[in-house]
């Protein structure tokens, strides 16, 4: 079960939430149990073989947490330094020793790249590194046993174990003491559940049939068959926006769960396909992510980097940039898995990334452009995200190799696999019927759709105002989104109307699962 | 507004839209006709079962013939289902994708019980006999809730569909009956070879052959009761399979089945028959010189309507 499970929807969520709210006035230890014991179920219900390793891992970091908080000097950072590689091993003896099948370049089965893998162990073992390297400063005040539930609940907490957003501890200690501690309005409740509605819908209407489209095509680069270049164009696209769809979409879900409990969660989706650099796309993706990155390994690698190199000041600080985004980024490929599209995903990231560094540094746009050359820079960005998804998608590098020669025409003597034409023909009922190819027309229109509110519509936070959470950009100037969302019937409807229209998606027989969920 | 009212207004939209949709599938298409196809556009791993699921296309259809009139009724897989352009008045084509043998006498009996039963029907060999029992429950195990069937998307597709259909059946004496039969299967070099196997069905003329004397005495049953002329047929093969030795001995090996176990059942009294003929162009049969052309062909095993034409003149059944 996860959390755009039409079950968990109809039954889970509004059990949860008619506790919480039957006992929210019954102090905050109540509340975080509620929430503790939901999270507990849900991951219970949800990955009940490896419930026993989560739930070690959190006495574990919690213990190593209160000894590095009370450590002093060099002992400090050696505890917190043993604890973080231990999170590490556990991560990477999941990741690495765990998937051989990887490694050899199998393809992903829907989404589920390592069958082995914990649900979000990848994204718990980053708030278990952040909890102890929040704690290592000096300054740090030691934590106490009491902190215990709480910190429970910050490593399980059920809407960001399926795919984040990842919660750095210094903010979440915050939102979490607001929880226990504040009043919780029902203004809450209802703006929770707008975001969550709009994030079944991005997950359930748009990207699920929007993989519909991706999915038989790459099936037929991995299986041998030349793309055309119309369907490599389109299998390049439509995974771009179905894994923005789709992750973006359970990040709504889990914001929405949080708001309908009083917590905060972290922003992790900021319209990233309107980006127009580098720089700016990688403040708008995948946020959360981002910013741990930037906080615990590119900065101190930055730091590093321009202590021991040569240089003027201006040098040392370019050189150390340019390593720092390398490492970082092709870190971040490591993170995601042992496939080699994974890792060379990261690094050309990297590259390109130092390629708009040094862009910016010796041709500085000087704030606005003219329209022409802020269209550029939106469709250099967009197609470097295109020709980058393709490598995250592909399950081996011979596939992602069959998708870029479609892209470029360069098909070659194999017979096509002309699915392009059967996925228009193949719209109407008589399709869905009887299509025997694994695709429909309507995850085309959708894909259509799609993208005009990937581009031109107001994303999440400007249309529900969540500017005052954690990771949220600064709130523009001229103020809300024209779409704005407030309390009344007509919008009341609309979100019963989304939720009824992705339960019925969700119930068509097989879920699939979140590109990121056993990340 | 307030905000438990805003919750409430949006809880009770969601739950009245469920239960419209639920209200309207229930009316329209209460054997969900179309659930689970939606997902197989995701799994190939379901899509090797969605069509054999149990009360999914088989009691839809058997619904279907048991409020027919027509006199003579095609039965088989999706061959049939594809093959024969027919008017439903006279002649109702209830070809089911994937059908298995035991699918085919569920509709044959829901036939046979009506008041004025058929009086002849057209029955393709199924190559598969029935679901093993394991397969069986793996099947059913995997499928959605009978809840979870009525609120599908897929299953309100056909809905709207239906009720459409059911708008011009209104206006238009002679629409069609059989509407959720119609069948448009792609052609495309992409689609060849398309036809999943199905090692796990238990195969006509193999082990174990118990099953071939119940199915048959089942027939012969429903010949008695009924006093109609039963026709079992091999459908045509296409050329490139006739080419194959190894198919053309599969298919004169599941005639041979059909005959010998035709052969030991008592023979059904009054002026019911149970005839075999072989259709599939292999020696010893009837050929079907429409069936000979790679063109007559739009999916490998699937003939098109002139062949199927062909066929109902070879076995006579032109006069309905």
């Amino acid at each position: 079960m996860l959390t755009y499970d039409p079950k968990f929807v109809a039954f889970f969520l509004p059990a949860l939430l008619a506790a919480f709210w039957l006992l929210r006035n019954r102090g905050g230890g109540v509340r975080i149990a509620v929430l503790l014991a939901a999270s507990a179920l849900f991951y219970w219900l949800a990955d009940p073989r490896h419930a026993p390793l989560v739930a070690s891992l959190v006495l574990v970091n919690f213990a190593a947490g209160l000894a590095v908080s009370r450590a002093k000097g060099r002992g400090r950072v050696w505890t917190a330094a043993g604890t973080i590689l231990l999170n590490v091993a556990v991560l990477a003896a999941y990741k690495y020793a765990a998937s051989p099948a990887d490694l050899a370049g199998a393809e992903p089965a829907a989404g589920l790249i390592q069958t082995g893998l914990p649900l979000g162990l990848s994204f718990f073992i980053l708030k278990q590194i952040s909890w102890i390297a929040d704690l290592t400063p000096d300054e740090v005040q030691p934590v106490g046993a009491r902190e215990m539930p709480r910190f429970a609940l910050y490593s399980i907490f059920f809407p960001q174990m399926v795919a984040g957003p990842i919660f750095r501890y210094r903010d979440a200690a915050r939102e979490y003491e607001a929880l226990e501690t504040g009043a919780i309005a029902p203004a809450s409740l209802a703006l929770g559940l707008s975001v969550f509605a709009v994030g079944l819908a991005k997950k359930l209407l748009i990207a699920d049939p929007i993989g519909g489209v991706v999915d038989p095509i790459y099936a037929a680069a991995a299986a041998g068959h030349a793309l055309t270049v119309a369907e490599a164009w389109a299998a390049g696209w439509c995974y771009l926006l179905q894994l923005y769809f789709d992750f973006s979409g359970i990040s709504d879900i889990a914001l929405g769960i949080g708001l309908m409990v009083g917590l905060r969660l972290p922003i992790n989706f900021y319209s990233p396909l309107k980006a127009r650099s580098a720089t700016e796309y990688f403040d708008r993706w995948h946020m959360s992510l981002v910013v741990f990155i930037r906080t615990y390994v590119y900065a101190p690698l930055f730091r590093w980097v321009r202590r021991h190199v040569n240089g003027s000041a201006t040098s040392r600080a370019v050189k150390a940039s340019a390593a720092a985004t390398l490492l970082s980024l092709s870190l971040f490929g490591w993170w995601h898995g042992a496939r080699p599209t994974y890792i060379l995903c990261g690094f050309v990231g990297g590259l390109i990334a130092i390629a708009y560094q040094l862009v910016e540094l010796r041709w500085p746009s000087r704030g606005a452009r003219g329209p022409t050359r802020r269209l550029l820079a939106r469709v250099t960005v967009v197609l470097g995200l295109v020709l980058i998804c393709v490598l995250f998608r592909s399950g081996s590098l011979d596939t992602a190799s069959a998708v870029y020669r479609g892209l470029a025409g360069l098909g070659g003597g194999v017979p096509g696999a002309n699915l392009l034409p059967q996925l228009g023909a193949i719209s109407g009922l008589d399709g869905i019927l009887h299509a025997p190819a694994a695709a429909s027309g309507a995850g085309l229109l959708i894909a259509a759709l799609a993208t005009l509110l990937a581009f031109a519509a107001p994303n999440t936070v400007q249309i529900f105002d969540l500017y005052d959470h954690p990771g949220a950009p600064q709130r523009p100037a001229d103020g809300a989104a024209r779409i704005g969302w407030r309390m009344d019937a007509v919008r009341a409807a609309l979100i019963g109307l989304l939720i009824a229209a992705a339960l019925m998606q969700g119930l068509n027989g097989d879920l699939s699962t979140t590109i990121y969920a056993r990340f | 507004m307030r905000a438990p009212l805003y919750v409430a207004l949006a809880v009770v939209t969601a739950a009245a839209s469920l239960g419209a949709v639920a209200a309207l599938n229930l009316a329209m298409d209460p054997y969900s006709t179309a659930v689970g196809h939606w997902a197989r556009l995701r799994s190939p791993a379901h899509d090797d079962v969605a069509d054999r699921v149990p009360d999914a296309g088989t009691t839809a259809r058997a619904h279907a013939v048991a409020r027919s009139s027509a006199p003579v009724l095609l039965l088989g897989t999706s061959r049939t289902q594809a093959g024969f352009r027919t008017d439903p008045r006279r002649i109702f084509n209830a070809g089911q994708s994937a059908a298995t043998m035991d699918d085919v006498l569920r509709v044959a009996e829901a036939a046979a019980a009506r008041p004025i039963p058929p009086t002849a029907f057209l029955i393709e060999l199924p190559q598969a006999l029935a679901l093993p029992p394991a397969r069986r429950r793996l099947v059913s195990g995997g499928w959605p809730a009978p809840t979870d069937r009525l609120l599908a998307t897929s299953t309100t597709h056909v809905s709207l569909h239906l009720l459409g259909h059911a708008y011009r059946a209104s206006t238009d004496p002679g629409a069609r009956a059989d509407f959720f039969l119609d069948v448009v299967i792609p052609a495309g070099p992409g689609q060849k070879g398309r036809v999943a196997a199905a090692p796990a069905f238990v195969p006509a003329g193999g082990a174990p052959r118990d099953h071939l004397p119940q199915a048959l005495a089942r027939l012969a049953r429903i010949c008695t009761r009924t006093g109609a002329t039963i026709l079992l047929y091999e459908p045509p093969l296409d050329p490139e399979r006739l080419r194959n030795p190894a198919e053309r001995r599969a298919v004169q090996t599941r005639v041979a089945a059909y005959r010998l176990y035709l052969e030991r059942i008592s023979p059904p009294g009054g002026r019911c028959r149970i005839l075999l003929r072989d259709f599939s162009g292999a020696a010893g049969g009837i050929p079907i010189p429409e069936a000979a052309s790679e063109s007559a062909w739009i999916y490998r095993d699937h003939f098109r309507p002139a062949v199927g034409e062909a066929l109902l003149r070879s076995a006579g059944l032109t006069d309905y």
